[in-house]
């Protein structure tokens, strides 16, 4: 009863907050009568659509400062024709869009517009790819399970905003790098940019690598970005990357083989491609539903039954003792 | 056979019962904190708290509201089983809520998370973590079997997948698995 009666006046004060909000925020009132069914008319929707519509999003037309913003928010509707130029753009047909989306357990009536399933198709057709890519990146590289997850974590919590502003820079500067002939050496400016990449990834990522160098009788001596670029590398490198509260994040051993500067702007590239999916990146692909039966009910059960069971043993011993005598 | 050693006989008599008011009591207890638990209110105002990057298993992460079913639901991070006797656990390989990927939660079918058969499409939930509360409206109740595979998948919008056993009557591992699929709304 009093649970009830508190979810009520939290509902109320909710729909208060809303109220207020909506009221004071949109000077323009909402779409007139008139707009809106100009709208709904060019999109071939009926009235009973456009309520379904902001039903789902949990809203109504006052939360719409004018037409152009409905008419923005339903975007284009999914009509045969518009989805048959969307399937032509991914070069795909309707029978394998729908087992695409049935990967995924979703259907083509999940999505309100074109809008919408074009970012899904895009996304279920090549995070997997992309993922699996970086996956083996990080294998090979010799990065751990743990350090993995370390990485991962540390990504989400970056500030999306400032390293997607610097992202496209860095993906020309790798790309271009990549461009490259891969046996060749670089030539000084294209050293220096490379440095000045990584550099750049490190401090706007912030992180901070470390780099030793390790000689034959495990000797480590600490290198700068800049001596690993210019010195001719014969020793083994260990590098430790650290996050900006010190914490290590990963190591690994880069044996002179390996550290070259193909692998380099390889790494670059893939970092990149790491901090564009910052927010996406996730382990899980392939994991399997959690067990969520538990025994209870059964051990209560047992339990009843274990008195029953002493019980019935304990009356039956008195009633022996009482024959006894 | 009981005439024989009626003692031993009455001191196993006794040991059963005791054993079983044991059994009773405890798990009597969970299902009783499972069905009945406190109901807090939550608090309107969003703390201004940075995120803690990372929970530990069995570390509060927030609390699952569902206004139609009246019920308040811990969320700890995790599934193991130690987790899911605390409440509903976050499957840590997913995202958090309120982040535009797939956050997964899942709870026993006979604790804590035996409500949700009535919880139905189109209802609104809620959960608040430290970095806020999050609304997700329910889009569809799937039920598949324990070995699918196109549950947990990433999203590219925040979605809320909510699991757990199904049959809800059911004694041991169940076959299959409730999934309810809520889209973020803010």
């Amino acid at each position: 009863m009093g649970v009830s009666i508190m979810y009520k006046i939290m509902i109320m004060s909710c729909l208060l907050v809303t109220v207020y909000f909506s009221a004071s925020s949109s000077v323009l009132a909402a779409p007139k009568e008139k707009e809106v069914s100009e709208i709904i008319q060019t999109v071939g929707w009926t009235k009973q659509d456009l309520k379904e519509f902001l039903a789902t999003k949990e809203l109504t037309l006052d939360d719409f400062q004018n037409a152009q913003a409905l008419k923005e928010a339903i975007g284009t509707p999914i009509t045969p024709d518009s989805l048959e130029e969307l399937l032509h753009d991914y070069s795909m047909t309707r029978e394998e869009l729908d087992i695409l989306l049935a990967g995924f357990n979703e259907k083509v009536q999940d999505y309100w517009n074109i809008e919408d399933l074009d970012v899904a198709i895009d996304f279920y057709q090549n995070h997997e790819n992309v993922m699996a890519n970086l996956e083996t990146f990080l294998l090979n590289a010799g990065i751990t399970d743990t350090e993995k997850n370390n990485l991962y974590t540390y990504f989400k919590t970056l500030d999306e905003e400032a390293v997607s502003a610097k992202v496209e820079q860095w993906q020309k500067k790798a790309d271009f790098l990549n461009e490259l002939d891969p046996e060749g050496s670089l030539t000084n400016a294209q050293q220096q940019e490379l440095t000045s990449l990584w550099e750049d990834i490190a401090s706007t990522l912030g992180v901070q690598p470390k780099f030793f160098k390790v000689d034959d009788n495990g000797k480590q001596t600490e290198l700068s970005i800049s001596d690993l670029s210019n010195t001719e590398l014969s020793d083994t490198i260990a590098m430790e990357l650290y996050d900006r509260d010190n914490n290590l994040l990963l190591n690994l051993v880069l044996s002179p083989e390996v550290l070259t500067t193909s692998f380099a702007v390889d790494a670059a590239d893939k970092v990149v491609s790491l901090t564009k999916l910052s927010s996406e990146l996730t382990t899980l692909y392939q994991s399997q539903l959690p067990n969520t039966a538990s025994f209870a009910p059964l051990f209560l059960f047992t339990g009843y039954l274990l008195v029953l069971i002493g019980i019935f043993l304990l009356v039956k011993r008195s009633k022996q003792a009482s024959n006894d005598k | 056979m009981i005439n024989k050693q009626p003692e031993l006989w009455g001191w196993l008599g006794k040991l059963s019962i005791i054993c079983g008011c044991l059994f009773i009591f405890y798990n009597a207890g969970a299902l009783y904190k499972s069905h009945f638990s406190p109901a807090e209110q939550p608090d309107a105002s969003v703390p201004q708290t940075v995120m803690p990057t990372n929970y530990q298993e069995g570390e509060k992460i927030g609390t699952l509201y569902l206004p139609t079913a009246k019920k308040i639901i811990p969320i700890f991070e995790g599934t193991t089983n130690a987790v899911l006797k605390k409440g509903a656990g976050h499957f840590s390989a997913s995202s958090m809520p309120g982040e535009a990927n797939n956050s997964v939660i899942s709870g026993h079918r006979d604790t804590y998370f035996r409500v949700l058969k009535d919880v139905h499409p189109k209802d609104i939930l809620y959960i608040k973590t430290a970095d806020g509360i999050f609304y997700y409206k329910v889009r569809k109740i799937d039920i598949v079997s324990a070995d699918n595979q196109n549950i947990l998948t990433p999203k590219p919008r925040g979605i809320l997948t909510l699991t757990t056993c199904y049959p809800f009557y059911y004694i041991g591992d169940a076959p299959k698995r409730y999934i309810i699929t809520a889209d973020l709304l803010n």
